[in-house]
């Protein structure tokens, strides 16, 4: 499902990129950037818009991936808003089979150290990206 | 679009490093500088007040399929279980200074004990080893690299990691010794 999961993103003037039109996401020209989705199966299965004061260069949008020497992977989808957030956190896999997928931090991304989370999540997640491209 | 295909390598041997994947299986630390020693060359328990070391146990990612130029990067490496008997300890840190990007071939006496693991010894550690269960998912280590191709990238290397198991002689002889599974977490966009 993860491999069949594009990203839209959408700018104050209508136009519209889409990953599955071959466009890179750390090519994004990101200012006018304010809406930004995740599409499966032709879906728009998850949304965000940009917050007060915030434009496409302080979004984050990473799959993240964690792999073990047994072999085990698990993949994530992080996305947020630098530095304000919100950041969200999905596990479509877990979503997909009615189990808890969805996880939100109004502090945005942040290190455990610095958690000052209302509701338990996935430890470790929420570390922050390393900024790419034209992200600020 | 493609995710990238992300493995692990464990890296043997001079001159230049031979790489072993790992991700579908695990790795053993042993007396000797091979990837897969199964139960030969175990480190042996020392006399009273002695200490032996495995042969330092290199790893590191590996972009095998890259099909859409995706960045790798933000790379952590954590342990997710602790489980060693008394006795026994695992250091670890990462290497990634020149030359070779950090790699230095695992040295010592085969069957016997492994060289120290230290800054001394081993010239491509970023610092001294620390205790590797200090790294959690919580608080990983976070490593070096960037690469947007296939392979482990030029321009920022990803970074090894280097860890020794060290046993002395109030160790039981249980063989193998417990597992412990060691975790990596990079982020593609």
């Amino acid at each position: 499902m993860i491999d069949q999961t594009f990203w839209e993103a959408k700018y104050r003037d209508g136009t519209i990129l889409r990953e599955a039109d071959g466009v890179r996401y750390a090519d994004l020209p990101s200012e006018e950037l304010y809406e930004f989705y995740l599409v499966h199966g032709g879906l728009a299965v998850f949304g965000t818009r940009a917050p007060h004061g915030a434009d496409g260069r302080n979004l984050r949008y990473r799959r993240t991936t964690e792999i073990t020497q047994e072999g085990g992977r698990t993949t994530m989808f992080r996305i947020g808003w630098e530095p304000y957030g919100p950041a969200f956190l999905l596990d479509l896999t877990a979503l997909d089979q009615n189990r808890d997928g969805l996880w939100i931090s109004d502090q945005g991304f942040h290190t455990e150290a610095e958690c000052r989370c209302v509701a338990p999540h996935p430890v470790g997640w929420f570390n922050p990206p390393v900024p790419l491209g034209s992200e600020v | 679009m493609t995710l990238a295909t992300v493995d692990i390598v464990r890296r043997t041997g001079p001159p230049t490093p031979v790489d072993t994947f790992i991700t579908s299986g695990t790795t053993r630390a042993s007396t000797s500088d091979v990837a897969a020693p199964g139960a030969n060359n175990p480190i042996p328990i020392p006399s009273v007040g002695n200490t032996n070391y495995s042969y330092w146990v290199t790893t590191r990612l590996y972009i095998t399929q890259n099909p859409d130029g995706h960045t790798v990067n933000n790379l952590q490496w954590f342990s997710a279980t602790n489980s060693v008997p008394s006795g026994v300890t695992i250091k670890g840190q990462a290497a990634n200074v020149t030359t070779n990007a950090g790699y230095r071939q695992a040295t010592g006496t085969v069957g016997v004990s492994g060289t120290l693991l230290n800054t001394t010894n081993h010239t491509g550690l970023t610092g001294a080893p620390v205790d590797v269960f200090t790294f959690t998912t919580g608080a990983p280590k976070s490593l070096v690299g960037s690469n947007s191709s296939t392979g482990f990238g030029t321009t920022t290397p990803f970074d090894h990691f280097v860890l020794q198991v060290s046993v002395d002689s109030t160790a039981g002889s249980a063989s193998p010794a417990p597992s412990n599974t060691f975790s990596w977490r990079y982020d593609e966009a």
